[in-house]
Order: structure tokens, then sequence, then C-alpha cells
């Protein structure tokens, strides 16, 4: 593949990229082939609700010849959003030897497979009343609520099993990460230096301008960025209509008058005159299904529902506190 | 031009070398006959001096700065960091050439991804000063609306504290003066006097003269006529005693019959302003 | 057009790492990218007739006169205006990841570049002078 073509590999149309990608990996050993599809970044995994495993986390197999086994998630692969596991299977690989690692001495070695986080079940240990520990491993999560964990350093969102919501599985600790010598200490990132004690300017020298930061090129439109007619540029080019004849005027003001003229809300005697045919009819039913539905229908049976709904509602919140102390009581225990 | 054939004997024979001339073995081009200063320039494009550095010396655990921390540090701090951030990506952009040079990819791409990281970080300083900007032009709009009723309320304050002959108040002044009208606790040489200084001037003239004249027993004196009268009372210090002194003057100035007009008032307050400093630099 | 028989070398891996077709000249094997492509590239320096030159996008600060000397205008150079700072700096390009990155709150106002939002923050100023904020755990930043 040319420069030309790898340059603007992402702004390509899909079909193309994946023609291009397709033929720089027949052309190419395996080796260097790129592992499982290529997923443009935009579309990456990101965030913790999206991969719904993370490094450490004890995971369930529900597909390929390792089904039903229990493994670890020993890390995760971005650019094919996919994660490495402890037992995953293997695949033979050719490697040639300029890329051969310090105690190999063959040219074939045992490649691990990447597992999609779809293909797993995260596994969790729960604790009975008794004292002893089980296993579950949940169909699905849900992520309802954030805390700040101090490991990770930032907000994570609360896993819970999904129609068991009152189950949550903890994250994985994280490995506590050192400082490299390009990093800035914490406690000097956050020192305040600038204060904002004037409106007209602050600290920079006074032959400063904003415009000298980026070059006014820089932003034109670009020859190949989609052309998109907006809302404003749409009412530039059409061209005005014709102006309203006074006929047509007159039209409107005579429809805008018989508009106005009509009854919209109803007056009360005749909400009273209704009423009370209604109320005639309904009285004198005699089909005890029909009496039923009525019932069904009548605003005294909405009420019961919702009052029913409602304490159904405490129940579970309940039932999801009484989780969140036994989950904590067990975190407790484990550490000490 | 020369015109005759017989040169070349003669350039021959200033070119023939001396018998005196002792021949020594050639000296042969390697790189350790080069020297290069330690201070040289160029060295801020190699780390340590090395050609190219270790995988393991560009491997990092950190990240960007984020444009919430940037937003906390100052103009000098943000120019120093992208100081900074541009060195190391100078360093590491060599590298990188290096390693295309040579055909093959940086290994593990720890180069390339430190780079890009540093970039982040770069960009992002752009991003809050960008900010910034944009904050004054606003700040400063808001102000047309609003400035006029906050002075006011400012104006009240004063007046009806209990005692504003303190540490606290003249604190206050000053920061007043610099926030809103641009005046400098210590003036420039070059010093060029604008509208806002002169409003400003108006405004802290006067409402030192509202608080005291009636302490002092001058208030015969108001209404106060120009400009000249209140950059006496903006002078002086903020007490009564400073007033009563401005006032002395304003009598004085009074004897003499000028009006300065709203159209010269620029020019002579940087009169004023040129006078002091002066008689400072007297001093 | 290409060979079924060329094809079938990719089945198997051996065959792959020996791969016949893709080799220097000198008979060593060919891992790169495939030969085949576009040609149509920019050209470089080297190519072009006598009247092509192609710039190195540098210079362009001065003029060369008529003697053939290159006259600098210190008008054009490029110029960098260091910190005077750097001596004792201490921030580095990078923030460690055990750092947390601080929320910005701007309840009531649309955004940061919210010209009433800063005008509020001067007034507090101009009350205050410069407050030093305690690090607590409760403490709730406005940018």
């Amino acid at each position: 593949m040319s420069k030309r073509y790898t340059g603007v590999l992402e702004r390509l149309p899909q079909h193309f990229r994946d023609f291009f990608m397709r033929r720089a990996d027949q052309s190419q050993i395996p080796a260097f082939r790129s592992q499982g599809k290529y997923i443009p970044e935009e579309k990456r995994y990101t965030r913790p609700e999206q991969w719904k495993v993370l490094e450490g986390d004890r995971v369930m197999f529900v597909k390929g010849p390792n089904k039903g086994k229990i493994g670890k998630v020993l890390g995760l692969q971005p650019f094919t959003n996919s994660i490495y596991t402890d037992i995953a299977e293997t695949e033979p690989l050719a490697v040639p030897r300029q890329l051969w690692q310090e105690d190999q001495n063959e040219y074939l070695i045992d490649y691990p497979k990447t597992v999609s986080p779809d293909d797993v079940r995260v596994v969790a240990t729960l604790v009975r009343e008794d004292g002893t520990e089980y296993d579950i491993a949940a169909e699905d999560v849900i992520f309802k609520g954030k805390y700040f964990d101090e490991d990770y350093k930032k907000m994570m969102p609360i896993r819970r099993v999904k129609y068991h919501e009152h189950i949550i599985i903890p994250w994985p600790r994280p490995d506590p990460a050192e400082d490299c010598v390009f990093s800035t200490p914490p406690e000097v990132a956050e020192e305040r230096s600038h204060v904002e004690n004037s409106i007209l300017q602050f600290e920079q020298p006074a032959d400063f301008t904003i415009q000298s930061l980026r070059d006014p090129i820089m932003k034109r439109p670009y020859k190949w960025d989609k052309q998109v007619l907006k809302k404003g540029d749409i009412t530039k080019l059409t061209a005005p209509g014709i102006p309203y004849s006074e006929t047509k005027k007159a039209m409107f003001e005579e429809r805008r008058q018989i508009r106005e003229s009509q009854i919209t809300e109803m007056s009360a005697e005749v909400m009273e005159f209704i009423g009370s045919r209604v109320a005639e009819h309904l009285n004198n039913v005699t089909d005890p299904n029909f009496k039923q539905y009525v019932d069904k229908v009548s605003g005294q049976y909405r009420k019961q529902k919702l009052a029913r709904r409602e304490k159904e509602k405490q129940l579970l919140d309940l039932q999801i506190k009484e989780a969140e102390k036994r989950n904590k009581r067990v975190t407790r225990a484990s550490a000490q | 031009m020369s015109r005759h054939f017989h040169t070349t004997a003669l350039v021959a024979a200033r070119k023939r070398i001396p018998p005196t001339v002792k021949l020594r073995p050639p000296i042969l081009p390697t790189i350790n006959n080069i020297t290069v200063k330690e201070d040289h320039p160029l060295w801020q494009f190699f780390h340590d001096k090395k050609f190219v550095r270790d995988q393991s010396e560009v491997a990092f655990t950190g990240r960007a700065w984020s444009v919430q921390e940037l937003r906390r540090k100052s103009w000098e701090d943000l120019h120093g960091l992208w100081h900074v951030c541009l060195k190391e990506r100078n360093k590491l952009e060599r590298e990188i050439h290096i390693f295309r040079q040579q055909g093959d990819n940086p290994v593990g791409g720890d180069y390339q991804k430190l780079n890009e990281e540093i970039h982040k970080s770069m960009w992002r300083i752009k991003q809050v000063l960008t900010e910034r900007d944009h904050a004054l032009k606003n700040a400063q709009k808001e102000f047309k609306v609003n400035g006029d009723q906050y002075l006011q309320e400012f104006r009240e304050k004063y007046l009806t504290a209990e005692n504003v002959e303190t540490d606290e108040w003249y604190d206050k002044l000053e920061r007043l003066q610099q926030a809103i009208f641009g005046i400098p606790e210590l003036l420039d040489a070059d010093f060029k006097v604008d509208l806002r200084f002169v409003e400003g001037v108006k405004y802290i003239g006067q409402l030192k003269f509202d608080r005291f004249a009636e302490q002092i027993g001058r208030t015969e004196l108001a209404p106060l006529r120009d400009v000249a009268e209140l950059y006496t009372l903006f002078e002086e210090s903020a007490s009564a005693e400073g007033v009563a002194e401005a006032c002395a003057k304003i009598e004085e100035y009074r004897e003499n019959d000028i009006v300065i007009p709203a159209s010269k008032e620029v020019k002579v307050v940087q009169g004023f302003v040129e006078d002091k400093l002066e008689s400072l630099e007297a001093e | 057009m290409r060979s079924t028989n060329v094809l079938h070398f990719q089945e198997t891996q051996s065959a792959l790492l020996r791969r016949p077709w893709k080799t220097y000249r000198d008979g060593t094997l060919f891992y790169g990218m495939t030969k085949t492509g576009n040609k149509r590239v920019p050209l470089t320096t080297k190519q072009g007739n006598k009247n092509f030159y192609k710039g190195t996008r540098s210079s362009g600060i001065g003029r060369l006169n008529k003697w053939g000397t290159y006259n600098i205008d210190y008008q054009r150079v490029r110029t960098f205006v260091a910190p005077s700072n750097l001596a004792d700096f201490n921030l580095k390009p990078l923030v460690s990841s055990n750092a947390v990155i601080p929320k910005n709150t701007f309840d009531g106002y649309s955004s940061v570049t919210d010209g009433k939002f800063l005008f509020d923050k001067v007034k507090e100023y101009i009350e205050t002078g410069e407050v030093k904020h305690p690090r607590t755990e409760d403490y709730i930043e406005r940018a």
C-alpha cells in the first residue's frame, strides 16, 4: 500500500478501508498481520461501562473450547476491543528470525488468542448467611450509580448484576502505578498559581494575542470535507415567495376569526350534563363482566395499583441496601 | 586579466612546497577527531548526549495534563510547561526520525505514544489560553452591562462602612483599581493612560471626596469641576488627612479658573502621571 | 493477475516463511508491504528536470544580493521567547497517573468562558483578595 493511501486511511469510506486493510494483510506473513478485526479509533472502548470487565476480573467463558471454565483477565487490547485471559486458546504463529524473543529458538510459537468481552461472564463471590462462600456468574451486568475509587483515582460506575441489582460486583484492584521520569508529582500538579484578578488582562505579555496561537489557515474548510447545507444557508439560498394578495390576506383574517370564535373548553354545565348521563348509564349496568371492566378503568383501581408498586419498590430498595451491607462485610473480611 | 602566457610557471612556483616543511602522516577522518563543545546548543536535541534512548528510558506511566489542571496554572507556568514539552518532543521527533530512516518502527511504539501524549498536553495549553482570552472579552462585555450597578453597590458599601481607614479597605480599593480600571500599583516608565484609567481616577477621586468631605468640613467644594481636581484626590491616601490635603490643593487650583474639557482629559492625566514618575525618579 | 499456485503458498506457515516470489535481489526474503501499488507519488528533490527546484520549506528569511551573498532579514527570522523560570522549573510534560483530575462545575453559568463567571470571580477577588483554598475532601472547585 502506498503512502498516499495510508496517510488518509481514517478518512476513507468503510468499504475502502476494509479493502486496503485486507490487501495489506494478504501480502503479509501472519506475524505481521493485524490480529483480529481492525476497529477504528472512534469505536474503540475507553470506559469501564463499555468493557464490563477490567484487568484482574474473574470470568467464565461461554463460547469456544473453554466454555464453562473460569479464568482471569490479564489485560485489555483496545485496538480490537478484546481481552487477554490466562486460559485462552492459542494458535501457532510463525515468527521471522528478526523478531525472535531472547529465549526463543523456534520459528513457531503459541500465540494466545484474545476473546471479546461479550463471550465471557463476570464471576463474583458471594457469602451465605452461615458464612460459606459461593460463586455466581452474571448473565449480564448493568451500571447504576457512581463512586470515587481511591485506587483507580477516578469516578467508577457501580457494577450490578442485571435483574438482581442488589448484588454488586466490585471492580478488581489495579496495580499501584509508579511515577515515571516524565510525570509531575500530584502535589505539584494540583498547586494553583493562576488568580482571576482582572477583567482587563491576566499576566500575559501585552504583545501576546490569541490569534498568534493558531495558524488561521488551519481552520479553513478542507476540500474533501463533506459539504452540508445548514438551516441558515437554505434560507439564504431560497428565493422569497410572491407576497400575498389582498384577497388572500382577507381570507386569512376571516379564518383567524372563525378559529377564535370556536369553543375549545367545555363549560361546567355541559360537563355536568355529560357526567350525569354517563353515570346514569353506568349505574344501570347489569352484566357482571362489564361491571368488572368499569371498576378496573375507574380511578380507584389505578390508585391501588400505584400503591402496590410503591410497596414493591420499597421492598427492593431494602433488599439492595442489605446486599450492599453484606458485600461490604465480605470485602472487609477478605481485606483482613 | 593577465595577457601573458608565462604565468603558469609563476603560480606553480608559488604553490611549490618549500623543503623546510616536514610532511606528517595524513589525519584519517574518523568521528573521534571531531570534538563538540560541551555547551553546544544542538545538544538540547539529545537526551544525556545519547544517540538514541533505550526503549526502557521512554517507557512512561503518566498521562497528559488535563484541561482542568491547566486552568489552575499561571501564564508563567504554562509558558514554562510548553517549553519543557517542546524540548522533550524535539528529542523524541529526532529519535523517531532515526528509526524511520533505518526502515523499522520504533520498538513497541513507545516513542510515538509518548510524543502523542505530550502533544495532547500542548494543545490543551492552547485551549486554556484561548478560554482565558474569551472569558476576558466576555467579562468586559458583561461589565458594560452590569458594571455600573456593581460600582454603585461598592460605593454604597464604602460610604456606609463604619471605618474605612483600615488596611482591609485600602487593599480593597487597590484591588478594585487594578481589576476593573487596570490601574497598576506601580507604574512603568512608559505607561500609557487610556480612557479606562481616567474613568478609574474619576471614580476613586469622587469616592474619597464623598466619604470624607463632611468629616473634614469641606462640602463647599462640591461639585468637583474637572479631572485635575479628581486626580489630586486620587493621588492622596484614602484617609481624612489625605483628603484634607487634597482639598487644600484644589482650593489653590481653583484660583486659576481653568476647567479641563472632557476631550483633553486623557492627555492631562498622562501629563500628571509622567510628572509623578519624573519626581519619583529624581528622588 | 494472480496465479492460484501462488495463493497456495499462504496456506501453510512454513511456506509463508519461504516466500520465493518475495525476495530482494540478493535472495534474502522480503517481509515488507506489497511491491505493487500506486506509483504516482510526489516528486523528490532528485527527480524532475533542470527547472524543477523543490524547496525545503526552510529559509525565506532573506534575499540573495547581486554578488550572490545571502542577506538575512532579521525581521523574518523566527524567534522563540524562552521562559525566564526554566532553571528551577518543576513541571514536567506529563502528570502522574496517581493525580486525580479535578472536576470543574459551572452551576448557574453557561460555560467556563461565560463573562459573568469571570466577573463574579473578580468581584470575589476584590472583596477577599487571593485566597489559598485548603485541600479538603469536600471542596468543589469552580475552575
